[in-house]
């Protein structure tokens, strides 16, 4: 059995309301489709467990066209190209004796006095979110 | 590499006891509040839903983050011998993380 990776997303929130973060398994993600010039959504195996309609994270970044080179990419200057990769290499990434909490992207930004983020923040081209859990 | 099973309790008549890899994932559900789903074990469609309360003190959510992570690396495997694992257990007051206060609803 391969160890499981699980993957954090947190909205421009306080965590106080319905799907302000998720957390899935690596291995429930479906894939991801581009859905505009300036987001990408991600699809998860339903929490609901009925297995049918796919929960969904739908991540904003800049505009392609407005992105002439973002230098991570062969694809140039497609964001959407380097959101995916990013995820994917942060989905993939769990090694033996390895952390295997992983924030995709927390855009919670109202921490307490004095302490900086608990943990990583995630892909810094994401600058929205929107979970979909039915 | 064994199977990780956790157990969460709510009192002497709701509990859950499952394996890791039938977690389906888990959302905020409010300030302090949090649903875990996991693929239902009686062959039914829905998920076993397993209610809990965190921390929420501050009002910024980083606990209920805290949270999470501790969730995440207690269904982490543990090599070929597997383990078991009590992530909250009201019942007996013990709780995997102090930002765990209680078991609040097993479905």
């Amino acid at each position: 059995m391969k160890a499981e990776n699980y993957l954090y997303f947190a909205v421009d929130g306080d965590n106080d309301t319905d799907k302000d973060c998720a957390m899935f398994p690596a291995s429930n993600f479906r894939g991801a489709v581009t859905m505009s010039s300036t987001t990408v959504e991600f699809f998860f195996t339903p929490q609901d467990g009925t297995g049918t309609t796919a929960n969904g994270v739908l991540m904003t970044h800049a505009d392609i066209a407005s992105n002439v080179t973002d230098g991570s990419s062969p694809y140039g200057n497609d964001v959407h190209y380097t959101v995916m990769e990013k995820f994917c290499q942060l989905a993939s990434a769990n090694r033996a004796n390895t952390n295997n909490f992983t924030v995709v992207k927390d855009l919670n930004g109202n921490l307490p006095a004095n302490e900086g983020a608990i943990s990583a923040t995630g892909l810094s081209e994401v600058t929205a979110l929107a979970i979909t859990i039915d | 590499m064994g199977e990780t099973f956790v157990t969460l309790i709510k009192d002497a008549n709701e509990k859950f006891c499952g394996p890791a890899s039938n977690f389906l994932g888990l959302k905020c559900d409010g300030a302090g509040s949090m649903k875990l789903r996991f693929e239902d074990v009686d062959g039914s469609a829905a998920a076993t839903v397993i209610d809990i309360t965190v921390t929420d003190t501050g009002g910024h959510g980083t606990e209920m983050k805290r949270v999470c992570q501790v969730i995440a690396n207690a269904m982490q495997g543990y090599g070929i011998q597997g383990k078991f694992v009590k992530i909250a257990d009201t019942l007996a007051g013990k709780f995997i993380h102090a930002d765990i206060l209680s078991v609040d609803a097993v479905a």
